[in-house]
């Protein structure tokens, strides 16, 4: 049977991270819109993932900062959803995937983000 | 310089090679592992051997080789020993599109099912094949060995750094001798993108013919 990073483990995992917090705490990450979605090769399970700028604010309230580690642990799914926002007050574009990571760019900054507790967002029952 | 023709035998779960530096940590194992049916090639996304080292430490995932940018075999988990690198897998036949009917059914029925969070539609496509046996699927966790090169996330490009001249040597070697020592013909040996659902750029630039 195919042993996997089980699901507390997971939560560690995400918990452990010492740069652990809301990207959207204190405005650090603001003016949360949606630009457009795609899919690449191998996704077209996932190529209906849609998220409105409602829902992209929702999962960046919900989403912890992780390191390049914790993200190597984590499933890269090739369906996202692509945006704008602004970091710090300096534009920036941003990207989430239909498995619950993200990652936001900034000319001087990147975040790497994931969210344990968006499935509802992520093809959920109330997707 | 490594010796390019420094030979090797697997005693206990050890690889002895005057090219395998010992930094097996019990921490990663997680239980026996009977039978090898694959090599799954990595890249670890952090900067140093040392912190990769540090993370197996707190005894999650890791894998059974950490080759460093210089080239520098670690062994780190026995190779009769489970180790958690490989997360949920994708499945062979559908990304070989030769699934038979029934097969691909069942498959779809799990990727597309409606009202479902995609990471677990992932997740039960990964528990649908792990009851298959290797070539059927992919190797995964319960029966194939981890080599982890050491290399840094690039933020900004959002990609792996490329494996290095001397990491794919060592990588070349090791696969190799591996390979001999287990009996696992050519097409065992895969990058964890292929296997699972991972970050492109991981590992694209390792070889190791």
């Amino acid at each position: 049977m195919q042993a996997k990073l089980p699901g507390t483990a997971l939560c560690l995992l995400l918990m452990a991270c010492s740069g652990c917090a809301d990207p959207t705490e204190g405005g650090k990450l603001a003016d949360i819109k949606v630009t457009d979605h795609g899919s690449e090769p191998g996704g077209e399970f996932c190529s209906d993932f849609r998220l409105d700028d409602a829902q992209a604010r929702s999962f960046f309230s919900r989403a912890m900062e992780i390191d390049t580690a914790q993200l190597h642990e984590l499933d890269t799914l090739p369906c996202f959803v692509r945006g704008t926002a602004s970091l710090l007050g300096k534009p920036a574009t941003w990207i989430v995937r239909a498995g619950g990571t993200a990652e936001v760019s900034a000319e001087s900054a990147q975040l790497l983000m994931a969210c344990r507790e968006c499935d509802d967002l992520l093809g959920g029952k109330t997707h | 310089m490594a010796d390019p023709k420094a030979t090797a035998e697997i005693k206990n779960g050890k690889l002895l090679s005057s090219r395998v530096t010992d930094k097996v940590t019990s921490k990663i194992e997680k239980g026996l592992m009977s039978s090898v049916a694959g090599i799954v090639v990595h890249q670890t996304g952090g900067a140093s051997a040392q912190s990769a080292l540090s993370s197996y430490e707190k005894g999650e995932a890791g894998a059974h080789f950490l080759v460093d940018t210089d080239g520098t075999i670690y062994q780190t988990a026995r190779v009769d020993q489970k180790c958690w690198h490989v997360g949920n897998l994708r499945s062979r036949c559908y990304e070989s599109k030769t699934c038979s009917a029934e097969e691909l059914t069942a498959i779809k029925g799990i990727l597309f099912k409606k009202g479902e969070a995609y990471s677990v539609r992932i997740r039960k496509l990964s528990e649908h094949e792990s009851k298959k046996n290797v070539p059927d699927r992919y190797p995964g966790n319960s029966d194939s060995i981890g080599i982890e090169l050491v290399a840094p996330f690039d933020k900004k490009k959002n990609a792996y750094a490329a494996v290095t001249e001397a990491q794919n040597q060592s990588l070349a070697w090791l696969v190799g001798t591996l390979q001999s020592a287990l009996t696992l013909p050519d097409g065992r040996v895969h990058t964890h993108p292929e296997v699972s659902y991972k970050q492109a750029s991981e590992a694209s630039t390792a070889k190791w013919k």
